[in-house]
């Protein structure tokens, strides 16, 4: 029977630091894939993430109700991505576009690289709302209460959101 | 390629490395942090705290609103804030809390109105990061401010004007100054919005709250007092987001709406000639 993220708080405060990996397994590919909306490199959203998790972990203390890690910590990724781009913003000698790597790094796979050029692309065309339900479908499981959780939205809400997100997806991604 | 498979690449590329990182991560994790330390201290104060923070931004906007004339918002008639930040105690951990709660959008999408007995005057505001905003009043007069430089509209004379903002200035905050600092810009108002709140905080007292479902999503209706003003918020459950905060004030016996702000936008991309006028 799997421990909940209540649970697994509880012992990280205690000073289980593998209870936080157990954390991190459940919920740093949804966090990368939040990073990634707003980076559009792999590398860059892995190192983005890793700065979630961190902040996460020293200020997890102060997360009253422990069974509301998940929208937490979802909140935390999307501040760390806003700081990101107004330091893009700000830096006037940042091309727009982010640079991507002269190397292919031991992180990334170039025959996926152009497939997920066209689908982040494509994804970057949806409102936020429907990228967090794709997200949340596909990276949590087809679980409504998980997403009801993290999203904050009923269950057939949830489940029109997806549906529009995958029809809109689907039409830009045949568009060609 | 399926669409299914394309999607189910995409994300595997988010598993490439996933047991390394995680062993990097908690690599660097510091050890002294959590020594076993399981209650916290939990005072009504905390509990309050959470579900206020969230909405101390609007109440200083509705605040603000109440201040403003309700028959003209004309730009020369503006008043200072007359809310001394004055620094009330809070414990640390509540404080930690509420500064990371409170929502720092990339753009916002309001309407906020002002009531005065059977008058009301409103006005449309839009924001974006960093500095940009527009506001349109039910006048027709229009206010733009964009990289740098402030734009006018007079629908009575029909004259637009261009002015170069050189220095916001913390001096004499008028109403946009004043917006704009509650929307997450420490730059122009430091440390002032965190004690503003604060303060709010300290002097408000929940009522009541109940779980709502406004606009589809899951939601709380919190009404708190604070001296003789009492506002209705309706506060996202799961992110920190504010949808309306309504603002009511007691006089001569009889509660009167005083301000209302509507949230009708966020983190939506504006483009740049919304914060123009041509």
């Amino acid at each position: 029977m799997s421990i909940s993220d209540a649970d697994l708080v509880k012992k990280v405060l205690q000073g289980d630091q593998n209870a936080f990996g157990q954390l991190y397994d459940k919920y740093a590919r949804l966090v990368r894939a939040i990073c990634y909306d707003t980076t559009g490199d792999v590398t860059q959203a892995q190192d983005l993430g890793q700065e979630v998790f961190l902040r996460a972990y020293n200020k997890l203390e102060v997360l009253q109700d422990h069974d509301r890690f998940s929208p937490w910590l979802v909140s935390m990724a999307r501040n760390v991505c806003r700081e990101f781009r107004r330091s893009k913003f700000r830096d006037k000698h940042v091309l727009m576009g982010f640079d991507t790597p002269e190397e292919t790094t031991e992180y990334e796979t170039v025959s996926q690289h152009d497939i997920s050029d066209e689908v982040h692309d494509a994804m970057m065309q949806l409102d936020e709302d429907e990228r967090m339900a794709l997200h949340v479908y596909y990276l949590q499981g087809n679980d409504p209460k998980k997403a009801q959780e993290i999203l904050g939205i009923s269950r057939s809400s949830f489940y029109r959101l997806l549906e529009k997100a995958r029809e809109n997806l689907h039409k830009l991604l045949t568009e060609e | 390629m399926k669409f299914d498979d394309k999607l189910k690449n995409y994300y595997n590329q988010l598993n490439n490395n996933h047991d390394q990182l995680r062993d990097e991560l908690l690599a660097k994790l510091p050890d002294d942090v959590y020594t076993g330390r399981l209650e916290f201290i939990r005072s009504p104060l905390r509990i309050a705290a959470k579900f206020i923070s969230a909405a101390a931004a609007v109440l200083l906007v509705a605040a603000g609103l109440s201040m403003l004339s309700t028959d003209d918002f004309n730009l020369n008639n503006y008043s200072s804030t007359n809310e001394v930040a004055t620094i009330q105690s809070a414990e640390n951990l509540a404080w930690a809390e509420i500064t990371e709660l409170i929502s720092r959008p990339e753009s916002l999408h309001c309407k906020m109105t002002t009531f005065s007995g059977r008058n009301e005057s409103s006005m449309l505001f839009w924001w974006q990061q960093p500095n940009d905003h527009r506001m349109e009043f039910t006048n027709g007069m229009i206010n733009a401010a964009s990289d740098g430089k402030y734009y006018t509209y007079n629908p009575e004379t029909k004259k637009k004007d261009k002015y170069n903002v050189k220095n916001a200035g913390y001096d004499a905050v008028n109403p946009s100054q004043f917006i704009l600092g509650l929307m997450g810009m420490p730059s122009m108002f430091p440390g002032w919005i965190e004690s503003s709140a604060e303060k709010f905080i300290d002097q408000s007292q929940i009522v009541s709250s109940k779980e709502i479902t406004f606009k589809e999503r899951l939601c709380y209706e919190i009404v708190a007092n604070r001296d003789s003003s009492k506002v209705e918020y309706i506060i996202d459950q799961f992110e920190p987001t504010i949808y309306k905060a309504t603002q009511y004030e007691t006089r001569n016996g009889k509660e009167i709406k005083v301000s209302e702000i509507e949230i009708l936008e966020l983190n939506k991309v504006y483009p740049e000639t919304l914060f123009k006028l041509p």
